[in-house]
């Protein structure tokens, strides 16, 4: 134990050398750019500046690796605050409060809030990471096909929550978003399904290239059919970057709820940051004391998701780093470079190579710093973009969406598919249904398609497989809670809302 | 006032994007030079590349390789290795590109569409290059392209969980027809390469078995550590990070491996007797002249013998195995039949 | 109920028998699923039909678009969704570089914004996508076929 401490603090000596630092800031400024760019997620990023660390020492490489997967994380929510672009699909749910915040001129409070989160997720989640990788790394291999088919109805269970007026509108965009979902090749029986013809769509619609469609292209067309708004004028600022106290003891229960959400979600493989995102994001509107505010722009609503989705990188780091099984796509790519790095991930990487190891871990303690210097420095100065004319906006953000949608697989049929789903997502916008949960619907489907249907091949057709364990039937308890309690909370809110004399349908999304 | 300095802070935000993107060109173009200097005087044809090759073609532009998977994927290490040492062969930079998607087809289909003047090449991946012919995902067929050389080939072997009950094949065979469709199997895709490992090694055993399909190789193996699944075929660097785990009860190829020399090939055992498993090769477009092909398979064949290549081929567990573009071609449609004649191993 | 959701109701129909029809297709074994959520999509669809009639039996049936478009500028909004439109056509045929300067201008004018914003917003776009996208991702975009 002792010799573990040492080896931590050694960690940290190692990780403060002048060359870690440098590039830990250069990979978290990079991060941070390469997320709130649309179409780069996270996972590109890492991809596309691997090579650029083979050079380097295998320390330095992966703080580089883990400083640009933490930015982009965080990252995307510039652009999901700032035009409703959420950058990688991790901050999509983040996009929801932190749009309106936007609109009421709040735009440097949200990005504030979404940066002090998205450091308090990253630097908790490295806890877990340094304390209890061994013990958490078990629940990975505890996760089994009926358990995921019963994680994504949990995930799917959301929906409920965030769809506040018709919930029934609400259910109907995720069923039509699952119906999307099965799009592509056959997980069991590997027939093509409903391809069009599309080679492109063969594993399906890319929830990247869906997610700009419907959220930044509609966003495009609704600020294109009314009269441009000069926003500077429009909003009156009150906005006050810094946090006060109250307002940070407002999130923190928030904020440790998203932490634990988001590590245990970044442990199970294949489940990722942008579930976390949407299920920190349901947390902190169930347990909120302010419910008013969801829908007009909430603060806890940008913490949330925020918060879980940084939490979701310390997490997806320890199946990857103890058991070789990587979590995330961002995680198979690190693994991928410690594997050129000709060192095996696995038990090892603690004993034999655990200087190494920990200092990579320091280094990732010290991102979540930088993370948290350069967004609170770049919070005033991003703030500006949301001053910016809709006139500008609107042809600006239609090139970074064709740009985005092109450059996931510099393909063009892509960038088709993204404009489909932008007028998808402009006419549901308009008609009252959610347009966040039918991404939400096209990222757990498959989780849960696969789940299910391989369930039954297991158990030889007999559903029973599907209560056979206690994970299944804990994860059961977490569905029924899903379902209910929003419906309570709707019988509640419907009460004070027919006294105050509202009636009609209008989604949360809506402006 | 307040909206004009508004767009210009905007601006100037924008613009330092630009100019920190600019940076960070400068510094992924700088590692190269680096690793070329990591490797010199290592070779003997030192910046020569015309000199090292029999012909007198040569790239007069950066050389383009395609590779149908993700960056970070296997095909993508693999690739990467062998390029970061291709340069001083090569004589011009060579650069990676990742089209992903359509179960690879739709990299191929870019190679396929590619100018065949001899700067872009491809990387091939068999038995799925030959699979997503035979399953109509493409308009390509083997004749569209050219074969220059093999690079890695990786041998199938047949896996259970460390603790599992079955010891040998013939353990696992004799279970598997005592109770037929008992045992279950993890692939990584339905009709995929690992797929088609279980089902020979079925076919030939004559058992009974149930294939559960998990898309791909990590969570296939994942199932097996599990023990949602029995048993499971893949190849040897799959699982290297937890060799522990699991037991190794055959290996499919006509001799035992030199890297697993106590494991009986599945051929030895009385089943399937001949090779199985997957390698990556290099190959153009068709049309490409005879001298391009000859002078990549010479400066390819450099590469892989390059103590420098070796050194981290090893560390990254790759098995090297060059072979020149006839025995490659030959490979190629040696396996595009075998993926043909596949249609009756499926049954009923 | 507003007559507007009538068209949402009938488009989920109009999904689910066009993806029904494209089952047809499929084997046995890959039918099932599909066809579960597509039940599941006509049960949540005709459960709002009912909610629908009640609603229209209790308030009354408004048609929703005055509504829904309020401030709906169709001259404005069309014109920028050809506009988009073109521009992907134009990007297939003359590159990527080209047709965003054409989009950039033509939709600042049309909106009416100052010439020199035009100017720097543009310069901006482009350079921020040179920047990051073309010279520090080395992504490729896309040249013309005009220039292939």
């Amino acid at each position: 134990m002792l010799e573990t401490l040492f080896l931590m603090g050694q960690g940290f000596i190692n990780a403060l050398s002048p060359m870690n630092l440098l590039f830990a800031a250069a990979g978290t400024a990079i991060g941070i750019v390469i997320g709130c760019l649309p179409g780069l997620s996270a996972a590109m990023g890492v991809a596309l500046l691997l090579p650029m660390t083979f050079t380097m020492a295998p320390e330095t490489g992966l703080i580089v690796l883990g400083a640009i997967y933490c930015g982009a994380i965080f990252g995307g929510s510039i652009s999901a605050i700032l035009i409703h672009t959420p950058g990688t699909p991790a901050s999509a749910a983040t996009a929801i409060e932190g749009y309106q915040l936007t609109l009421r001129g709040k735009a440097g409070k949200a990005l504030a809030v979404a940066c002090f989160s998205s450091f308090c997720g990253g630097l908790l989640s490295c806890i877990s990471l340094y304390f209890f990788a061994p013990l958490l790394a078990q629940l990975a291999m505890k996760f089994g096909s009926p358990e995921y088919f019963w994680l994504s109805v949990f995930g799917l269970t959301i929906i409920a929550g965030v769809s506040s007026k018709s919930m029934v509108k609400g259910l109907m965009s995720g069923a039509f978003g699952l119906l999307l979902s099965t799009i592509g090749m056959d997980p069991i029986e590997g027939a093509k399904r409903f391809m069009f013809g599309q080679a492109s769509l063969y594993e399906g619609i890319n929830t990247t290239c869906a997610l700009i469609g419907l959220f930044s292209m509609s966003q495009v067309l609704i600020l294109a059919e009314t009269k441009i708004k000069e926003r500077a004028k429009a909003a009156k600022f009150t906005d006050k970057i810094a946090l006060t106290g109250s307002e940070i003891k407002r999130l923190t229960p928030t904020i440790l709820r998203s932490w634990v959400i988001g590590n245990l979600i970044g442990i199970l493989p294949g489940a990722g940051a942008s579930i976390a995102c949407f299920m920190g994001y349901n947390a902190a509107r169930q347990f909120s004391k302010h419910k008013e505010e969801f829908g007009h722009g909430s603060i806890e609503g940008v913490a949330g998701p925020e918060a879980a989705n940084n939490a979701v990188t310390g997490g997806s780091l320890i199946p990857m780093l103890t058991l070789g099984i990587p979590g995330e796509s961002v995680t198979a790519v690190l693994m991928g470079g410690l594997i050129i790095q000709g060192l095996q991930p696995g038990p090892e990487l603690f004993t034999r190579y655990a200087p190494m190891t920990y200092t990579f871990f320091a280094g990732f303690v010290l991102v979540q710093f930088f993370m948290l210097g350069i967004g609170l420095l770049g919070c005033r100065g991003f703030a500006q973009i949301s001053r910016l004319s809709d006139a500008i906006l609107i042809p600006s953000v239609a090139v970074l969406c064709v740009v985005g949608s092109f450059a996931i697989h510099k393909n063009f049929t892509d960038v088709v598919i993204m404009m489909i789903f932008g007028i998808i997502g402009y006419m549901v916008r308009k008609f009252g249904l959610n347009p966040a949960a039918i991404v939400l619907a096209l990222i757990l489907g498959p989780i849960g398609e696969k789940g299910l249907r391989r369930s039954l091949v297991l158990s030889g057709g007999s559903p029973a497989i599907l209560f056979s364990t206690p994970v299944c039937w804990v994860l059961i308890g977490l569905c029924v809670f899903g379902i209910l309690s929003p419906i309570f909370m709707n019988r509640v809110e419907q009460k004070s809302l027919e006294q105050a004399g509202g009636g009609d349908i209008v989604a949360p999304m809506e402006d | 006032m307040k909206r004009i300095s508004a767009l210009l802070l905007a601006l100037v935000l924008l613009m330092s994007l630009a100019a920190c993107g600019g940076g960070g060109a400068k510094q992924s173009a700088a590692p190269a030079p680096a690793s070329e200097s990591k490797a010199e005087g290592a070779a003997p044809a030192e910046g020569t590349p015309a000199d090292s090759a029999a012909s007198e073609w040569a790239p007069t532009e950066n050389v383009t390789i395609i590779v149908a998977y993700k960056a970070g994927s296997g095909t993508d290490n693999t690739a990467r290795v062998l390029t970061a040492y291709a340069e001083k062969y090569i004589g011009k930079p060579v650069i990676i590109e990742n089209l992903e998607g359509g179960s690879g087809s739709i990299g191929w289909t870019a190679l396929q569409q590619a100018e065949p003047d001899g700067h872009t090449l491809g990387f091939l991946n068999l038995p799925n290059f030959n699979s997503s012919i035979t399953e109509g995902l493409a308009d390509y067929t083997v004749d569209d392209f050219t074969a220059i050389c093999n690079h890695v080939t990786e041998t199938s072997v047949v896996l259970v969980k460390a603790d599992s009950q079955f010891n040998t094949l013939e353990d696992l065979v004799q279970y598997a027809k005592e109770h037929p469709g008992e045992l279950k199997a993890s692939t990584n895709g339905k009709r995929a390469s690992n797929h088609i490992g279980a089902q020979m090694l079925a076919n030939t055993a004559e058992f009974q078995y149930v294939d559960v399909p998990y898309g791909g190789t990590a969570d296939q193996l994942l199932a097996l550590r599990q023990g949602e699944v029995d048993f499971s075929v893949a190849k040897v660097a799959d699982f290297a990070s937890f060799t522990s785990e699991v037991k190794i009860l055959g290996v499919f190829a006509a001799d035992r491996l030199p890297e697993l020399p106590d494991v009986p090939t599945v051929g030895e055992q009385g089943y399937y007797d001949k090779w199985l498993g997957s390698s990556r090769c290099i190959a153009a477009p068709a049309g490409v002249s005879e001298d391009v092909v000859a002078f990549y398979a010479k400066a390819f064949e450099q590469i892989m013998q390059d103590p420098d290549y070796l050194k981290a081929a090893e560390a990254a567990g790759i098995t090297t195995d060059y072979q020149g573009p006839l025995d490659t071609a030959a490979m190629v449609w040696q396996q595009q039949e075998f993926a043909e004649d596949l249609e009756s191993a499926w049954g009923a | 109920m507003k007559k507007t959701d009538i068209g949402v109701v009938g488009f989920m129909y109009g999904v689910c028998i066009l993806f029904f029809v494209l089952s047809l297709d499929l084997k046995p074994e890959a039918q099932t699923y599909p066809r579960f959520i597509m039940a599941v999509l006509v049960a949540l669809t005709t459960l709002y039909v009912i909610q629908m009639i009640f609603a229209a039996r209790r308030y009354g049936v408004t048609s929703g678009m005055e509504e829904i478009f309020a401030g709906f500028l169709p001259k404005q909004f069309f014109c920028i969704l050809a506009m988009i439109i073109v521009y992907l056509i134009l990007m297939y045929l003359v590159g990527f570089y080209i047709s965003t300067v054409l989009l950039m201008v033509g939709c600042l004018l049309f909106l009416r914004v100052p010439k020199w914003q035009i100017i720097v917003s543009t310069l901006a776009i482009i350079g921020l996508i040179y920047g990051a996208f073309t010279l520090f991702l080395g992504v490729k975009l896309p040249v013309g076929l005009l220039f292939k």
